[in-house]
């Protein structure tokens, strides 16, 4: 037969297998087509509507789900092997001056109903924009500094009505107005504050408004959201903003912006007194590619070398860092990792911010040198400042958390609402041109259930990872005995949980016996998006007192051999660029293996966290070419490679393996 | 719509002409050169102040309410005299949306008969059921692994699987390991769809219960599904949903009859529309509502 012959050719059987299910579908439904993403049934048996035989009585259901893989996702009890959760902790509404600014009037109401998937009218453009896939949590970050502001100054009676910018708004002239929200966007970004703008008053009565936003949308066992605000300090253009997350459904009463002070340490303080007071907290950076290699500096806000107690404070206060959202990724740039050929992802978006277009330092400004300058504060202070889990963000200014590549409409009101807009504009009022902007992230938190306290936990364990967009699930655990067939085996979670520590920990005491640690992974692709590529694992570590790192690849798909260098072929590119389209013949559905680090020494601190790429599939401006008929821009890469990146896995030796260097020239911030 | 500035406009466009009205009823004349601010207007401020911010104004604030009501009135009365409402394209805009809100508050005030509602709930049963909750078991075939084998495999996994008794033991012994659990229970297709994608979450809802079926594919491969059971919920009869129903009678309603009131209005009025000398869009427009 025709399948057969196919299949004796030297075709890709993956290739052939798909080209014969299309062939047997299409046989036995005589018009269904399979598709690369999702194809439809192929099936001979009876349905309901044409019972061809008599069925027999279905066996009643088991009573409980067996723990493979991902028990009861959305079920009512909880999970003690943990369901992975999706969903955004990065989003602005009409209620951040900038926003409004922007053009958005969409409320952080329309923001919760877009994340739980009900379609929604957009408020730049009037069409209604919906996801794909919908997701289970999400956390609106309005900015602190003069929060819901703007949309109040429209109102009649407002409080603000008699004071100057009130009454240039009154005044009802177009031009005035502008002239008005401009001075308040103005003293934002410079952080010279309006006093009356930001009288506590006011700002009181919308914050409240802003919690219960949040909990009218929190529906335990289905949809969770989190009190939460955005902290934007950005001195000098220096982007250090962090938002700062709630885990009770009162949430504190007053909220802390770059007015009340720009330095960290004074937010820490703000959030241990919000602890006392019964308000758990922690707060999240983003945008370490625009600090100007100030994000992870090895100095505090004073410029000192961070000493333990300031270690400690942070690891405290700030659980995970942001890897990817709109404004372009923050693992690592390719001048500080020169030997990674994934290293260039998304970093179009480099200017810092207001800052009329300077490029800003890369040393401290990623987050894989961070986790690594980490590991060497703990060998020389005995406690790690960088200690962070990995999350993805939107920041999307439009109240809408826009993940799916193929579904992408822009992020921030009107300087990018249209395809024409985003492929035609220069640098904006939002920044760098549109095209230099990339689609939000998605983050997974593996959590016991969908509940704010459940989700909350799992973030501050480090449970997490983020993804570019996809929402790829993934597994990692690390420990010391785990057997090599683990990766087929149907207990892998089980076993993986209890040999070990599952991303976000650290790893247990190194038996005497063991000579490396082992790490597990296992990958499963988002249905609805690109097959897997490959796993790599990325190991940072410090030696003679400089940082390190290295790339292994673990686990890819199609079979493929490495060459003699170790260097693993490309997975292909099956993009059709002109038609915005790609196929799924290549890569994998699913990877999973374990693998040992083959060079482990065991005095060095080290992290390792996990890296999964996706076959090459059209980024945003190609599908917008496409819908516009014309050629893809020249300057931005036409196809992507998405990915998701675990939180990291600590391995901190025994003091006595240890041995100390009398000073770390990596840690070293140059002296005045 | 509450947080609509133009429905704030109008709330107060509104009140302020009621008020006014009112006012002009009991108070001292307010002639042209007169602007009075008594008793009443003092409490309508207090009031819409107070429902805005949970609290009275303090005199200061109240102070300021005033003086801008006085120099809104001052104002507008100026504009009047100079004929600034002519040809004011949001003047227009607005007293044509107050217009059409003025009549939906009619439209709001007669409630819908029993028998209404009825035909209403009947036209759109649909809506008001609970989705279907369907139970199955399926294990996966996975063509990374099988290539070319994949079918013939998964022909052969289905077969083996009609010889278990129970179908979660013969789930247990076959198929290939796959991170999403082998048996999901009670779910609606929306929520197979966010595990499964789309396509797959569609053929589940299709098939027959008590038998094994297969090859179904989704965006991960190839499964072989197993429904125990689906769970129905009646159809709810008006009573149970009655809040629902009315409401959404009420907001169908309401669009039937602006559409009507509409459609007499322009009955009024010969309506032309000039061709624009590239025959563009206006030559497309018709006279419909």
């Amino acid at each position: 037969m025709l399948c057969s012959r196919m299949l004796q050719a030297r075709t890709r059987p993956r290739l052939a297998f798909l080209v014969c299910l299309a062939l047997v579908a299409a046989c036995q439904s005589g018009s269904d087509k399979a598709k690369d993403a999702e194809a439809p049934v192929a099936d001979a048996a009876p349905t309901k509507d044409a019972p061809a035989a008599p069925a027999p009585r279905p066996k009643p259901a088991p009573a409980m789900p067996s723990p493979i893989g991902e028990p009861g996702h959305g079920a009512d009890t909880p999970n003690p092997l943990s369901n992975v959760y999706f969903g955004e902790q990065h989003l602005h509404t009409v209620n951040s001056p900038d926003a409004f600014a922007f053009g958005t009037r969409n409320t952080p109401d329309d923001a919760y109903r877009f994340c739980k998937g009900e379609a929604i009218m957009k408020s730049t453009t009037g069409e209604m924009v919906q996801k794909g896939t919908a997701y289970d949590w999400c956390a609106v970050t309005d900015h602190a500094e003069y929060l819901g502001v703007m949309p109040l100054l429209l109102e009649k009676d407002n409080p603000l009505q008699d004071t100057p910018i009130g009454k240039l708004i009154a005044s009802g002239d177009p031009k005035k107005g502008e002239e008005a929200f401009q001075q308040i966007i103005d003293s934002a970004a410079t952080m010279r504050v309006i006093s009356y703008m930001a009288d506590p008053k006011v700002a009181a009565t919308v914050w409240e408004k802003q919690k219960a936003a949040a909990n009218k949308h929190y529906a335990p066992g289905k949809f969770t959201t989190l009190i939460a605000f955005e902290w934007t300090s950005q001195a000098m253009s220096v982007n250090l903003h962090h938002n700062v997350f709630f885990r009770d459904d009162k949430g504190p009463d007053t909220i802390f912006s770059s007015f009340d002070s720009i330095k960290r340490e004074d937010l820490w303080t703000y959030q241990e007194v919000q602890r006392a007071e019964g308000h758990e907290n922690f707060s999240i950076p983003h945008n370490g590619n625009v600090s100007n290699s100030m994000m992870y500096a090895p100095t505090t806000s004073d410029g000192v070398t961070i000493d333990k107690q300031w270690a400690e404070r942070s690891n405290r206060n700030t659980v995970a860092t942001e890897i990817v959202q709109t404004k372009g990724a923050s693992e690592t740039h390719p001048a500080l990792s020169p030997n990674d050929e994934f290293a260039g992802f998304e970093t179009s978006y480099k200017h810092l911010l207001g800052s009329g277009g300077v490029v800003g330092k890369v040393d401290h400004s990623y987050v894989r040198r961070a986790l690594t300058d980490g590991v060497g504060f703990q060998e020389m202070l005995g406690a790690n400042p960088f200690k962070y889990g990995i999350v993805s963000g939107a920041d999307s200014h439009n109240a809408f958390s826009d993940n799916e590549e193929f579904n992408f409409t822009g992020v921030h009101g009107n300087t990018d609402k249209t395809p024409k807009i985003r492929l035609t504009s220069g640098t904006t009022v939002a920044g760098e041109p549109p095209k230099d902007f990339g689609t939000p992230g998605a983050t997974g938190v593996w959590a016991p259930e969908n509940t704010r306290e459940a989700i909350f936990d799992a973030i501050k364990k480090k449970e997490t990872f983020g993804t570019s967009g996809p929402l790829m699930r993934l597994r990692f655990f690390g420990g010391w005995n785990y057997a090599d067939a683990l990766a087929d085996d149907e207990k892998f979670v089980e076993k993986g949980y209890k040999g070990g520590v599952p991303m976000g920990g650290d790893l247990p005491a190194k038996p005497a016996r063991a000579k490396a640690p082992k790490f597990a992974v296992w990958a499963l692709k988002d249905p609805k998006s690109g097959n897997l590529d490959r796993v790599q694992i990325v190991k940072g570590w410090y030696k003679a007192g400089h940082p390190w790192e290295k790339v292994y690849d673990v686990a890819w798909s199609d079979g493929r051999t490495p060459d003699a260098n170790g260097k693993l072929p490309p997975v292909g590119n099956t993009v059709n660029i002109k038609e915005a389209t790609y196929t799924n013949d290549i890569g994998d559905t699913q990877l999973a293996t374990i693998w040992t680090d083959p060079d482990f020494d065991p005095s060095q601190h080290a992290m390792y966290y996990v890296r999964v790429l996706e076959i090459p599939t059209p980024r945003w401006t190609t599908y917008d070419a496409k819908a516009l008929g014309i050629d893809p821009l020249p300057d931005v890469p036409a196809t992507i490679q998405e990915r998701a990146w675990s939180s990291p896995i600590w391995y901190t030796p025994a003091p006595e393996l240890v041995k100390k260097q009398d000073f770390y020239p990596g840690l070293r911030q140059a002296l005045p | 719509m509450l947080k609509e500035p133009l429905f704030h406009f109008l709330v107060l466009g509104l009140l302020i002409y009621g008020g006014y009205a009112w006012l002009h009823a009991d108070d001292a004349p307010d002639n042209e050169q007169t602007i009075v601010v008594g008793a009443g207007e003092l409490a309508w401020m207090q009031t819409s102040f107070e429902k805005r911010w949970k609290r009275g104004p303090t005199p200061v604030e109240l102070g300021g309410l005033v003086k801008e009501y006085v120099r809104e009135t001052v104002l507008y009365r100026e504009a009047l005299a100079m004929g600034l409402d002519q040809d004011d394209t949001i003047v227009r805009r607005r007293l044509a949306q107050k217009l059409e809100f003025l009549v939906q508050d009619l439209v709001e005030v007669s409630p819908p008969t029993e028998e209404a509602l009825e035909v209403y709930f009947g036209e759109h049963l649909a809506d008001y059921r609970e989705p279907d909750r369907i139970t199955f078991t399926h294990v996966f075939v996975d063509p990374d692994r099988r290539g070319a084998e994949t079918l013939g495999d998964a022909a052969e996994i289905r077969e083996a699987l009609e010889k278990f008794e129970d179908p979660a033991d013969g789930a247990k012994e076959l198929g290939d390991p796959f991170m999403l659990q082998s048996y999901y229970p009670e779910r609606t297709e929306a929520e197979i769809s966010k595990l499964f994608g789309g396509d797959f979450a569609k053929s589940v809802g299709e098939l027959s219960e008590g038998v094994w079926h297969g090859p179904v594919l989704s965006g991960y491969g190839v499964h072989i599904v197993y429904v125990h059971g689906t769970q129905t919920f009646p159809q709810p009869s008006t009573s149970e949903v009655r809040e629902r129903v009315v409401q959404d009678w009420t907001a169908a309603k309401r669009e039937e009859l602006n559409a009507e009131y509409y459609t007499r209005l322009l009955e009024k009025y010969d309506v032309v529309i000039e061709e624009a000398p590239d025959g563009g869009p206006a030559a497309q427009l018709e006279r419909s509502p």
